[in-house]
Parts: C-alpha cells; structure tokens; sequence
C-alpha cells in the first residue's frame, strides 16, 4: 500500500500532474530522463493564442515542483523495471550520475574552463554548449550537468582534463559519482513521456538538410526566443542576413501515409502563431502552405482571422518540391484555389515537422506491460478508462504520451490522470509546513548583512570588502560580512548561527535574485527561528555585476546603493505569516451532463461529500441525444449507462430538476442554496452547464431534401431508405460571432463512413476538414477511401450564405474545381454548432467571466484551462467552449483533481501578502474595491468594508489607489517600506540616477535574465521590486522626482501575461494621470516611462536601461534641480 | 448559386472500382502537380489534382493523358498513397475507346500486331542483334531467359548494350536462352495506348513463348518489359519469375560467380529509371554493381531514387513527338554534369536514347552508359 505516485517525464503534462498529486497530499516521485524539467515547452518562445511567454509561464512551475516537499525529482532517470498492480506497485530506476552536487550556485564558472564544444539539443543544435552545462538559463533542477559522453575525463576521450573541477569555487563537481538505483513503491503510475518531432531530412522533396534556410519549426521558435541562439534575431543562418520572404510548409510528416497518418493538432495554430511573430519583426512577406487549418482551440480561429489580417498569405497546397537554387529556396506548389502552378523563391522555409511518439516509448510500455495503437502512442482506454487509463490498471497516460496534443489539452489530461491515480492511494499527507519561531522581531531592528563573492561572479567585479566595511556603517546593521557562497549548504548554515549568535532580527543578503534564491534564504531563516519574512535580498550579481563587468567602481556604489536599499527596507519590515483559511471538504458540481457526471463521480471516489445539481429530471446532458461517439464509434448510450452508474457507485449526491439559487463565500468556503431551498456549504465549485445546439437560421424549401440537424440525425437513426446524404458543417460555427465548435468535422464523418459502408451515397461540405483528434484523420482517410465525397467552400464566408438546399439537392460552389455543383440529396444534415446557455445566477454570483463568445472564461488559456478566474471555481465541458466527448471527460476529470487539490488540505496557505485596513483612517470611498481585480473587497459606500483574505491575491492595486495616507497597507510592500528604498537609493547623485519599478513576475524576470545572459548596459539604475506594477502610487513617483532622481521607469507585464487578472491596466491609466500631472508641472515628460518588459526580455531590459541613461546623461544637474523645486507641494495621491 | 453553370455531381462516372477508389482518396493537395516534371521544368502542362477532382465529382476531367510519361513521380511524394498512373491509365483506356487515342500510339500499335515491335521494324531482323556476340553459354533452350525488348533488338546503339549483358551471363557461366526473331513487344506499347484485349492476347502468346523455352527466370534489359512482367503478367496467369538485368547481376556478384576486376578510375553518376526504381524499388542493385568496379567513384546527383526525374521516354511519350527544347532529358543530362561525373550511367534503353539526345543537342562532354557496358569491359571472364 502506497501513498505514492510515478509520474515518469518531466515535461509539462508531467510536472501539471505531479503539483497536482502533490498538492492533493500524494507523494510524488517525477522522473525525467533529460537533466532538467520543462520539456518542449521551456523551448518555445511564445504560445498560441495568448502569445505568453512561453517559459515565463512555465518556469514558475517548474519552481514550484523544485520546492514542493511532497515531490522527489529523478533527474536522468529510467524506469527499469516494474512489478506488483494497481495501489501497489515496486518500480526500479535507474539514475544516471549528473557528476555535480546540489551545492553546485550556478555560477556558471565552470562552462569557461571546459575545452568541449558541443551542439546545445535545447537549440535543436543552433547553439553551442559544453560538456559541462545547463540546457537553458532558467533551467531547474538548476544545478548544471556533465555530459560524460563527450567529457574528456571518461572514455573514449578519457585524457584526464579536470579543468571544470578547478574553477568550481564551492567544489561541487565529482567524477565519483555512481549510477543510482532507486526503488520506488508506488500506487500509481502516470505516464507522461511527450513527444518528438520528425525527421525532416527524411522527405527528400524538402531539401531539409541540404540548405542552411530550410529550417524546421522548432528551429525557428529558437531563433524567435530572445534568450536563442541569435538572441530573437530573425536571420538566415546561412549568411546571417535578415529574411525577407518566408514559407511555412505544413504537414511535415504527418498527414502523410509515407511517415504518419495521424495529425500533429498544433501545427496549424504555432505556424499562425510564428507567422504573426515574424509580421511583427518587421516580416511583410509571409506564406502559409496548408491543407486545412485546423484553428479548432478557443480563440484560434479569431488568430487565423489576425493573422489574415495582418497581411500572411495562406495558399491551400502541398507543395510539391522544394529546391535551394543560387539565390534563395525555390517552392513548387499547385495553388490549388486557383488552380495555378506557380514557382516562388522565399529566403527561408520553416517545416512544420509531426509530432511523433518517442522512440524509446516502445521499450517503456513493454517495461510497464502496457500497450501501444497502431499510431505509435499509448493505447487507452474509453469506456471505463475515461480516456487516460492504459491497458493496465493503476496506469495512466497523458499529454503527448497518448498522442499529439497542445498544452492546454496536455495539460487538463494530467490533471485528469491525477484525479485517477489519487484513487489508488492509502493516505494523503497534503503539505503542511509548521517553523516554531524562537525570535522576537518586535524590539529594535539587529540587521545582520551577508555579502556573497558568488565566486568571481560578483567578486570578480564588486569589491565586496567595501560593501561590507559600507554596510556596517548604515543604521541597525550590527553584523555584516562577505562569503564566497551564500546560499551553498555551508554559507546558508553559517547565516544561521550567526542569526543565533548575533541575536539578529532582520537578515540581508546582498548575492543574487530573490526570486531564485529567496527560498534558501528564507529556509535559513525559519531553521535559526527567524519569521521567514524578515529577509531582504540585494541582488547585486543579476542586476549588477554581470551587467556592468567594465564598471567595477560604479558597480561597486550601485552595489552599496542596493545593499543600503535593502538594509531600509529590512528595518521596516514585520514579521508576518502565511494565511491559513479552513476549508469545508466538500464539493458542489453544476451540471448533470457528461462532464458533471465525471467531476462528481471522480470527487466522490477520493471521499469528498459531492453534490452534483442538474436542472433537468435526468441525468446525461446532450450525451443523451447521441448514438455513437466519433471518432472510434463508442456506443453512446452504454458509455452514459456505464457513467451513471460508477456515479452512483462512487457516492455523489445527486439533485435532480434543481438549480442553484444563491451562492457566496470564497475558495474552500461557499455557501450554496438549491431552488428546493437545501442549504450546502462547499469548499470547492465546478460549472459543467454545457451548452445548447444551435438554431439554424437557414432558407430551404419543404420536401425534398429532408433536412435535419446532426443531433436530430442521430436521434431519429433512421433515413427511411434514402439514397443520397449529404452533410453540411460549420452551420452556426466559424462566423463573426464564433469560432470551431470542434465535434462536427469528426462525427460528420464518423456517420458518413457508416452510411457510406451501407452502399449509400455520402457527401460532406466543409470548408476545412479539422479531424484533429486522435483516429480522426485515420477516419477521415478511411472515409474517403470508401468513396465519400468532400466538397470545400470557402473558408471565409458563413456557411449559411453558401449553400442552397432545395430541388432534390444541395447546390454549393467547390472551390478546388472552381466549379458550382448539384449534390443530389435525399437528407441533408447540417452539422450545427453548439451555443454557450443564456444564463447562470450562479455563475453570475461567483464572478466567473464569458468569453466574447459567451461561454465561461478559464483563468489561463494555455495553463489553466479549466481554472475559473474565481479562485476555487472550476469549469468542465462544454461550459468552457465547444468540446467533443474525450475533451469534456478529460477536462471534467482535471476540474476535479484542482478541487481535490483544495478539499484534500484542512486548510488553505497563502502568502500573507493581503492587505490591511485600517477603519480609523479609512473613509470607505470604495476606491480600492474598484480596482481590485479578483472582487476581494466588500463593502459599502461610506458604510462597511472588508477585504476578503480568501479571495485575495495580493497584487497591491488597491493600495495604490487610496488617497489616504495609511488607510490601507500590505505587508511585505508598505508605503513606508517602498518610500525608504526610493530614498536609498536616491541618497547620492540622484540627478544621475535611473529609479526603476519592476514587477515580480515579468519585469524583474527580464531584469534577471539580462543579467544571465550578460547583456551589458549602464550602471546608473535601481531597481525596487513589487508583486505587480499596480503597487506603484502616485507618491513613490513624485517622492523620486522630489529626490531628484534623473528619470523614473515604471516596468511590467504584457498586458496580456499579468499575473493578476490585468491588474496591470491600473498601471497604464495611473501612468497617463501621472504624466498629464509632470507636464503641467513643467517636468520633462521623457522623465517618466511606462515599458512593458517580459520575463524572456532581457534585452528589452537592458535596451530601456541603456535608453534612459542615455537621457539622464543629456540631462543637466540644474534642470533636474529646478524640476524637483517645481514639485513641492504636489499631493501625494 | 445562380447564372452559374451548374453540374450535377454524378457518383458511377468511373467504372473501374479499383481506380474510383484511388480517385476519391484524394485529399487535393496538389503535391502531385506541384512534382510532376512536366509542370516542374516546362511550366504548367498537365494537373492531375485538378483532374482527380473533377473526376471525384463525376466532371469530365479536362486532361490530356497522353502527356504522363507514367514516371510516378507524383506517386512518390502523394501522401495519400492515390496511384494517379492508374487513374491516367483508365483515363486513356476510355479515350481509346472513344477513338481519341493519338495517331501515333495507334500506329505503334498496329506495328506491334504486324511486326511484334511498335517501331515497324522488321519481325525477321529482330534476332540481327546477336550478330557477333560473345556469348559461349547461350543455349536453345535454358532455365534462364534474357528477354531483350523491342528497341534493344533493333537500335543499333543498344544492341551493344544488349550484346554487353550477355557476353556478362556467359562470364558468370550462366546458361540462358533467347527468342531471336520469335521475341514479341512485351505489350507495354499497347497498354500506353489504351488497349487492352490485344493486350491479352499478347501477353498469353508471350507466356506461351516463354514456356517453350523452359524458362522459370525471365530477365529484362528494359525496366518498361520488367514493369509489365512484374505486375500485369500475373493478372494473365504468369507464375514464372521476372528480375530485372541490374537485380540478376548483383546476385551473381554478391555469389561472387561474376567478378569484376578491370580498374575502372572514373567518375559516374547514375540515373534511376522511372520504372525501375518508383514502381519497383529498384534502388540499391544498380549503384552495388557500379560500386563493386575498383576505382570507380560513384556520385549522386540531387533528384536521385524517388525523386529521379524522367527522361521523357516512359508512358509511350518516348514513341511521340516532344519538341527538342522541352525535354525532361534535357535537364536531366545538365543535372547529371553538375555532379561532375564523367559518366551518366542508366540501365534503361529509353533513357540511354533521350539523354544521349539531350547530350548531343546542348553539346555536352558527358558519356551516357548502361551499366552492363561498364560492367562488361571490367569484368574477368571465366
């Protein structure tokens, strides 16, 4: 018995379904066969449709699976061998050495010294690496890695080399290392291995391979990503010069019964995506080469629409030949709309390779005993299996293991694969941290300073002794002193005791970023009995010495600066505690449809009190309408006889004919009342209302044909003997108003084949053919094969418009023929969509969003596909968007792992980062309840307020917008707090000086990274770090340019990426005010600046620093002088 | 939809079951036309998406098929695996029927019932090849037959090539028989035009001819023979078994009765014959024998295997009229110099005709070779 689970591959699907398990209270041990975590998708520079950041939204994850205390990281790790059955499984694993120690700080000393220059695989070999390395900067585990295949100090270079283990500072690297066996027992086991892509070189008519442009898709996101190997240059890596005419082949490999016959499902959209990327590089000249686009996902048709928009050239064909000739990359192609061959030279040519099951996936299922699809990828199981169990009980599969998939459906299959192995556990042991606090923080501050050398990374630029001999001089600092590493195990141990001896109260370190290492710091703290929160970071390596390496003088000043702003802050802060609210372990599920039925079923299985509410007198939803199930043909009715019944089975409570009337509360405490007048109290909700189909609103005469609607079709069974049947798609979908509604193009053909088989004549008009689910293209081949006609409209126009029924046929223009045909047709069924419901009072009461199409709105396309914004509120099914069967089960399974994730604690943490009132001060204006972006405050004009803990997220956007001075405050980041670093760092030369505001999650992440990638830029700014932008006031502005300060930047998210629900666009319409305000004032305008810097933006960072000192430096001291005068007296808010 | 000429789409146009299930696999994608070498190298000529289109809509298919050389180029890179030649070939089966066959392909088909070979020689000079032949093992009748084809018989240019091969079979000391004047068109001139019950009666006349001599093994020099021995005799009743010229000698090499030992020191590229390599994969045979002749180095140009470009010869083009400036050899010939070889080296007798013309037409240094001849002059007899 076990209560533990194998989650084997460490991309993003396997680290989705370890954090949930994890968090569920399951130990988790996540084995990965590469160095490091994160999979492809650390890889990609942007993702579709959002255009986040790809790694910027990755990496926190990946973090957070680093520190989670209930997950165990094989790294280099095999599963050798596994035994015993569901709930209790003995598996082996053999770890690979990684011949460096977890001491290792990544200082990064040892690359120089290593001889080895190797191809990096991360840059799918564009960039170069050494045998000692880390893949990718934001790397976890973060430790780096020898390559002992290429090592010069094993066989077969063995010539004894050892120049690594010299430079290493803290002595971290052994060649003694072993490989290690590790026997696991487990109750589960989730498979989450991923994909790989093709082989372009093996379709000779592509010249992969045999012309430097000729890049594969992959290749091309490198060159996309700033951090890449031509740091987000678009250039032909055969003479370096700028592109100007650029093809997209897609298709490459699959769709192709030469390789694959299966569709790759995100080839279409990253293409788009990558196309829209280069548009914006300045890139007029864009072709997509397609056979169908298959834009099926939320908003992706809205993208396709963009990208057409914004000038790419999409040309239906598969080009026939592509030839490098002297000047340029020759693309023979039918264009097959217009029925032209044309020849066209493009400077560059990216090939959407397949995404294909990994090789070594063959000897993994024979060592876990499960099996394999014709495809390739893990064969699983629908009825019964829920489509993530494989052939043997207790495994599981998800993401790309069990075919082509994107993130967000990678993503919501593992955490569906985890809601099904939670079942096999014993005991759940969530994570709970308890530090007895042994020091008392209320007296007068006892500062104790911690330089760090970092090696030679900041010593070798810093002069650290003079920090030091500074540090002491600043107020409260009672001890300060340098190590060569802080955060190695003997430096952070050292910090302790000094903590101990020196009776400190507040620690600063003065080394790298807080977002890395502010974890190991704040670990050090809680074991010498410190409150974790009394700990400041200067990060003078990032932000300092990496970026000003010919400065050493103003590298050192701005290192004392930082020291000293940390220092004031350190002074001012109070000790505070992680936020614990109860939850009730209980669950509440809206919707008795398929997806409901899933969420209950899976919720009650792992022992949660779950009431599911379904307005209806009967179970089922619309999977009731249905016959069978394409694209495998599962027998509808059995499939839902079967769910109802392993509902019944698992013990949920069922509420038929009732709805929710009212609903209140926050995450891990709602308060439900039903129409029937029951009262509930839930910790956690999921919304699986479904959808309704659409009403088609289309013109044809009575008689012949008989028209029907797909559900109608499959209701009725039964043609009364017609001959000729003809299917229309897209009736309601793919218009102005909506987008895909993704079952149709499969079920169309699914019945079509049927009807086809039976000797009847089949035909289906589309105007792309989106059998992107797994088997569907295989269905739609087979389809064709047996003789069903495929008649394509045009992509552009609605259906409706093009189509007319009447007169024994459907008459339509095919565009491939360039022709206007007559299908003869006895039955025309038009494939409608499906429409999101009118309205739920409970949504409506939970402050869940809709989309623009009116369906729910999910807190994060890509990552959080089934999270609703409201915290605690879970979406499944159609009431998020138009799904077919597979998609509502596994998203309905995701939604229930989430709220497990919350049932399963007695409590909920949060970071204590939640605002305080203060109702002597406070006037009850209900500003800050206005902006705040997740309704966390309540109250009443000039009557009551209160913030909602629960519903908090800590962003600080409400404090900035109180004019009244300390009515409101957040710990971690006061006024008072942000005020004493701004005068830090304005105490010398203001005047030359830049101050620059940097949001936690992107900004100062892109600040971090150019420090990674040392970019160089000028040592005049000072950066104060807040949870979001929207932190930033009015009076940290004016106090800057009072201080005298040369320029004052403010840095965020993308509006798009904030991490706070557009938090963000506070800071956008501040910004405007405060400008408005300078200018009247009589302050140069280019003074202040808003910029938008991701975390993958280094550069940008380093550009925007390099910019505005360029400004301070035009600027005279006087003038700055004169301006600051002009200021006083100027309100604070 | 209206004043718009409006067709009615019709499901039974195709009578063939086989090629109406070809035709409706199609997804249209256009690679076939985008890959055919009509189209790639002398603008656009033939559509065969469009015409799989039209005809997966019951519309006429506004299509010449008597332009394919059958070369399957389009094949090769298909990625719904339709077999268009099959397609064109049902296509020119109904223009023969319909009397719209070309005058030339008809012709040829006269000169095949009358003569035995589509050229109109003389069936009494067709055994003039074996005239001076060093061949000690040849017998009346063998286990072995070398069938020689139509053009081999004739042209005198090839005959050399034909003599090279069996003077080859005799080194190795393999006893075989041949025809001579009883040898008849292996029926590939009358399956390009359209026809097919004379077809028959061919092939069933050929069998026959091939059981009286005793032979179990049938060897062909030319690819287009081999192509209808291999895949249409079968259909007719054949059992006995077809190899390829190129296939035959890499056995005897590998079973080391053939050695080759001359030195050769030059430079060759060589050319895979549509019918040879597309239909029947013959890839690999060829370039072993090539590379078994000590000092040869072998260069391969950059269309080679399945993406090797026509000469122009196959589907019966190579009996009709191309104008000399639009020949698919021609472009061949260059890409076969801009390896740097010295020699361009085929084991088709069509292509040895067309590059050789393509050579003299533009002037070319290059040397155009079956692989036989190389063979032969390095090879060590017994």
């Amino acid at each position: 018995m076990s209560d533990a689970v194998l989650v084997i591959g460490g991309g993003i699907a396997g680290v989705q379904a370890a954090l949930d398990l994890a968090k569920a209270g399951a130990h988790v041990y996540l084995v990965e066969s590469s160095p490091v975590i994160g999979g492809k998708m650390a890889a990609l520079d942007k993702n579709f449709p959002t255009m986040d950041c790809s790694i910027c939204i990755e990496a926190p994850k990946l973090s957070e699976v680093m520190q989670n205390k209930n997950i165990t990281v094989i790294t280099l790790g095999e599963v050798v061998e596994v035994s015993g059955e569901a709930g209790n499984f003995r598996v082996k694993v053999l770890q690979k050495p990684r011949f460096v120690t977890d001491e290792c700080t990544r200082c990064g000393d040892c690359v120089p010294a290593c001889p080895i220059i190797l191809k990096n695989e991360f840059d799918v070999g564009m960039g170069a690496r050494k045998a000692i390395y880390l893949p990718f900067d934001q790397a976890e585990p973060g430790t780096y890695v020898v390559d002992i295949n290429n090592c010069l100090n094993e066989p077969p270079n063995f010539l004894p080399c050892n120049r690594c283990v010299e430079a290493c500072g803290p002595k971290c690297i052994d060649f003694n290392m072993k490989p290690q066996v590790h026997e696991l027992n487990v109750g589960a086991i989730i498979v989450a291995t991923g994909i790989e892509l093709f082989d372009a070189s093996l379709i000779p008519e592509y010249s992969y391979g045999r012309h430097p442009d000729i890049l594969t898709a992959m290749e091309l996101e490198r060159l996309l990503q700033s951090s890449g190997p031509s740091r987000g240059e678009v250039i032909k890596p055969s003479d370096h010069s700028h592109p100007h005419r650029i093809a997209f082949i897609l298709c490459v490999g699959s769709r192709d019964r030469r390789f694959y016959n299966f569709c790759s499902r995100v080839c279409c959209m990253y293409s788009i995506k990558q196309a829209l990327q280069l548009v914006d590089h300045g890139i007029k000249d864009v072709t997509i080469f397609y056979m169908d686009i298959r834009a099926y996902g939320k908003g992706f048709d809205e993208m396709y629409e963009r990208a057409r928009r914004s000038g790419v050239r999409f040309v239906r064909s598969r080009p026939g030949r592509i030839m490098p000739n002297g000047s340029g990359i020759e693309v023979v192609y039918d264009d097959t709309v217009s029925g032209e061959l044309r020849r066209e030279v493009f400077d560059m040519v990216v090939l959407a390779t397949a995404l294909i099951p990994p090789e070594p996936l063959k000897k993994l299922a024979s060592t876990l005993g499960i099996e394999l699809a014709e495809d390739g990828f893990i064969k699983v199981r629908e009825i019964g299996g829920d489509f993530i169990a494989t052939t043997r009980p207790g495994i599981y599969a998800c993401g790309g293991a069990s075919g082509p998939k994107d993130i967000p459906d990678s993503v919501t299959e593992a955490s569906a694969a985890a809601a099904y192995a939670l079942t096999h556990l014993t005991a759940l042991n969530p994570p709970i941290e308890e530090v007895e606090e042994k020091i008392d923080a209320s007296g007068e501050p006892r500062v104790g300073v911690f330089v760090c050398h970092c090696g030679s990374n900041i010593a070798g630029v810093v002069d650290v002794k003079e920090v030091v001999a500074k540090a002491r001089e600043m107020p409260y600092v009672v001890h300060a002193e340098d190590q060569r590493f802080s955060c190695s195990g003997a430096g952070t141990r050292h910090i302790e005791e000094m903590i101990r001896e020196k009776r400190l109260n507040r620690v600063v370190v003065a080394s790298c970023s807080p977002k890395t290492h502010g974890p190991v710091f704040m670990r050090a703290c809680a074991r010498a009995g410190l409150n974790p929160y009394l700990l400041e970071m200067a990060n003078i390596r990032n932000l300092n010495s990496w970026v000003h390496k010919e400065q050493p003088s103003e590298a050192t000043a701005k290192a004392i600066d930082l020291t000293a702003m940390a220092v004031q802050k350190a002074i001012r802060l109070t000790p505070v505690k992680k936020l614990h609210t109860p939850v009730v372990q209980r669950a509440l599920v809206i919707g008795g449809g398929v997806a409901g039925i899933t969420a209950a079923t899976a919720l009650a299985r792992l022992g949660f009190e779950t009431h599911l509410v379904e307005k209806e007198n009967e179970l089922g939803g619309m999977l009731r309408f249905l016959g069978e199930i394409a694209p495998t043909g599962v027998d509808a009715k059995k499939f839902l006889a079967e769910k109802i019944e392993e509902l019944k089975r698992a013990g949920a409570i069922i509420h038929l004919g009732t709805e929710v009337r009212e609903i209140s509360g926050f995450v891990g405490n709602y308060r439900a009342t039903l129409t029937d007048g029951t009262e509930i109290d839930v910790g956690a909700v999921i919304i699986a209302t479904g959808g309704k189909p659409h009403r088609p609103e289309i013109r044809y005469e009575n008689g012949k044909p008989r028209v029907m609607t797909l559900i109608e079709y499959e209701t009725a069974g039964e043609l009364d003997g017609a001959e000729n049947i003809t299917f229309i798609g897209c009736i309601g979908s793919r218009n102005q108003k909506r987008g895909c509604s993704r079952y149709c193009c499969q079920t169309m053909i699914y019945h079509a084949l049927k009807l086809r088989s039976e000797g009847r004549k089949v035909a289906v008009v589309v105007k792309d053919v989106r059998t992107y689910s797994r088997y569907a293209e295989e269905l739609y081949r087979q389809a064709a094969h047996q003789g069903v006609r495929f008649i394509r409209v045009d992509p552009e126009k609605p259906m409706e418009e093009q189509i007319s029924i009447g007169n024994g046929g459907v008459s339509v223009h095919d565009i491939l023929a360039g022709a206007s045909i007559n299908v003869p047709t006895d039955v025309a069924v038009l494939a409608t969509a499906i429409d999101p419901i009118e309205e739920l009072s409970a949504a409506q009461q939970l402050r869940v969003s809709k989309d623009s199409e009116g369906f729910f709105l999910e807190l994060h396309p890509k990552l959080g596909p089934v999270e609703a914004i409201t915290q605690g509120v879970f979406l499944a099914g159609v009431a998020q968007g138009p799904k077919d069967v597979r998609e509502s089960v596994s998203q309905a399974l995701a939604a229930a792992a989430k709220a497990a994730a919350i049932l399963s604690s007695p409590y909920l943490e949060k970071e204590p980062f939640i605002p305080v009132i203060d109702p002597n001060k406070c006037t009850k204006c209900m500003r800050c309840a206005s902006v705040c972006p997740f309704g966390a405050i309540r109250g009443e004009l000039r009557k009551w307020i209160e913030v909602v803990p629960g519903l908090c997220q800590g962003c600080g956007a409400c404090v900035a917008e109180c004019n009244v001075e300390g009515a409101i405050t957040i710990p971690g980041f006061t006024d008072e707090q942000i005020m004493a670093q701004i005068d830090a760092a304005l105490a010398e030369n203001p005047e030359k000086k830049v101050l620059v505001f940097a949001c936690n999650w992107c900004s100062y992440a892109g600040a971090d990274l150019a420090g990674i990638l040392k970019i160089q830029y000028p040592p005049s700014s000072r950066v104060i770090r807040t949870m979001c932008s929207a932190r930033v006031s009015q009076k940290m502005i004016m106090r800057a340019f009072e201080r005298g300060a040369g320029a004052v930047l403010v840095t965020g998210c993308w509006p798009q990426d904030c991490h706070y629900n557009y938090a963000n666009l506070n800071t956008r319409k501040r910004f405007e005010r405060w400008a408005r305000l300078l200018e009247a004032k009589g302050v140069n305008p280019q003074r202040l600046q808003l910029h938008w810097i991701s975390a993958a933006e280094g550069k940008r960072f380093a550009e925007k620093m390099r910019e505005a000192h360029e400004l301070v430096e035009k600027l005279s001291v006087e003038e700055i002088r004169a301006e600051a005068s002009k200021l006083k007296g100027v309100r604070a808010a | 939809m209206t004043g718009v000429q409006q067709a009615r789409l019709v499901w039974d146009a195709v009578d063939d079951p086989a090629v109406a299930e070809a035709i409706s696999l199609c997804f249209q994608c256009g690679a076939c036309t985008a890959s055919c070498p009509l189209n790639i190298f002398n603008g656009s000529r033939l559509n065969p998406r469009q015409a799989l289109r039209r005809m997966q809509l019951g519309l006429p298919a506004d299509a010449d098929p008597y332009l394919c050389m059958m070369c399957a180029a389009c094949e090769a890179v298909c990625p719904r695996g339709v077999r268009i030649t099959d397609v064109m070939h049902w296509l020119r089966r109904r223009l023969y029927q319909q009397n719209q066959a070309p005058q030339r392909l008809v012709q040829a088909l006269w000169s095949v019932y009358e003569e035995g070979n589509p050229w109109g020689y003389p069936a009494k000079d067709r055994g003039k090849w074996l005239l001076g032949i060093d061949a000690p093992t040849l017998r009346q009748k063998a286990d072995i037959l070398l069938y020689v084809g139509c053009i081999s018989s004739y042209d005198v240019r090839l005959q050399r090539a034909a003599r090279a091969l069996a003077s080859l079979l005799s080194k190795a000391g393999v006893e075989f028989a041949v025809l001579g004047e009883r040898e008849r068109c292996c029926g590939d001139a009358v399956f390009n035009a359209g026809e097919m019950d004379f077809l028959e009666e061919l092939i069933q006349e050929n069998i026959n001819a091939f059981k009286e001599k005793g032979a179990s093994t049938v060897i062909t020099i030319s690819p287009h023979c081999y192509r209808m021995m291999r895949f249409t005799y079968p259909k007719y009743g054949a059992d006995f078994t077809v190899m390829h010229y190129t296939e035959y000698l890499a056995q005897l090499v590998d079973n080391n009765r053939l050695r080759i030992n001359g030195d050769a020191n030059m430079s060759i590229t060589y050319h895979d014959p549509c019918y040879l390599g597309r239909y029947a994969r013959v890839y690999e045979e060829p370039r072993r024998l090539l590379e078994s002749m000590r000092g040869a180095r072998l260069e391969e140009m950059q269309l080679a295997r399945d993406l090797a470009l026509c000469c122009g010869g196959g589907g019966g083009r190579i009996m009709m009229e191309t104008k000399p400036e639009e020949r698919p050899s021609n472009m061949r010939v260059k890409q076969a110099a801009e390896t740097g070889a010295e020699i361009l080296a085929t084991s088709c007798p069509y292509c040895i005709i067309n590059f050789e013309d393509s050579v003299k037409l533009q002037r070319m240094q290059l040397k155009v070779m079956d692989v036989a001849e190389i063979l032969n002059s390095m090879a060590e007899g017994r």
